[in-house]
């Protein structure tokens, strides 16, 4: 049997030769990221580019879930890079022990710009890494799969290139973004699983249909305390902030 | 004109607007409404947060000329 059978099925064969030929550039192999790398490589032999420049800290093992004691201290980038080819050899991974700037990545992919069928996960825990996926999203075109959470709650947002962008998230000039929190924030971890497995379905979602309308422009939000979501539409270049 | 709209404050904002009704003068801008919510609620004020208006969100000084439901939705930063 393939390892691949029980889900196979599911996609057509566009959207499986679309999984198996796009990059996907994860910044943040956190909470979030630890799940969303885990699920992309157990979907087919994808190719990952990972970005991180943290090490483990005992705070994350509530729900980080690539990590463990023995990982205390190490790189995430590098266990991460580990730990998925231990999943699946056939996944082709980059790790990077840096943080994920829009200089830093044009850098990386050079005058070429990004392998053709990029896309980047947003799987980040500041504003400050937003605004440099931001800026690498208009510069090359990408879509972008934005998750983020926060106690009981998270958020799930396709940015495609010909649609709004973060200002429909969190305002014009970022005006309604929340201020960083020294020492982390505090985060339920079934929280992080829920936002980081839409995140993948959201990608699903893009691999069957790119030009998906549905998904894009669309925010859904989780409360993992009620057990409630909610869907509003973001408007194109809607300034959500006053 | 006068009208009542249903009002829901998501995820923490739930404990500073419980869910209920308002009575709005409309049509408003999205930020004469803001006006209205925070003088109502207080708590309101130097909270981030969007105002979606019947399941979309509106833009900072967008006219609303009807509501039958206000959201108020504060967006998350954590990873």
């Amino acid at each position: 049997m393939d390892r691949y059978s029980r889900h196979r099925s599911l996609v057509t064969d566009e959207a499986w030769a679309r999984l198996c030929g796009t990059t996907c550039v994860i910044v943040g192999v956190g909470g979030l990221g630890s799940t969303v790398v885990s699920l992309l490589a157990r979907l087919g032999p994808v190719r990952l580019d990972i970005w991180d420049p943290g090490i483990v800290d005992e705070p994350d093992l509530n729900r980080q879930l690539l990590y463990g004691a023995s990982d205390l201290g190490a790189q995430k980038a590098v266990v991460a890079a580990v730990g998925i080819g231990l999943m699946n050899p056939a996944a082709t991974v980059g790790s990077r022990c840096q943080a994920f700037s829009a200089q830093a990545y044009a850098e990386a992919v050079r005058d070429d710009g990004p392998p053709p069928s990029t896309v980047l996960f947003d799987c980040v825990d500041n504003i400050a890494a937003r605004r440099e996926i931001e800026e690498s999203r208009r510069r090359w075109d990408v879509p972008v799969f934005h998750g983020a959470v926060e106690a009981w709650w998270g958020q799930v947002a396709t940015l495609l290139p010909d649609g709004g962008g973060y200002e429909s998230i969190y305002g014009a000039d970022w005006s309604q973004a929340p201020p960083e929190q020294e020492g982390g924030r505090p985060i339920m971890p079934h929280v992080v699983t829920t936002i980081a497995s839409a995140q993948i379905g959201e990608f699903l979602r893009w691999i069957e249909k790119p030009d998906l309308a549905n998904a894009a422009h669309s925010l859904w939000y989780f409360d993992g305390r009620r057990l409630e979501s909610t869907t509003v539409r973001l408007g194109p270049g809607t300034g959500a902030g006053g | 004109m006068n009208g009542t709209v249903s009002i829901r404050g998501f995820g923490p904002l739930e404990e500073v607007v419980p869910d209920g009704t308002v009575t709005l003068e409309l049509p408003a801008t999205s930020a004469a409404i803001r006006t209205a919510l925070e003088a109502r609620w207080p708590a309101l004020s130097g909270v981030g947060y969007s105002l979606a208006v019947d399941q979309t969100i509106v833009g900072a000084d967008e006219m609303v000329t009807d509501a039958g439901e206000i959201a108020l939705l504060p967006p998350f930063a954590g990873g």
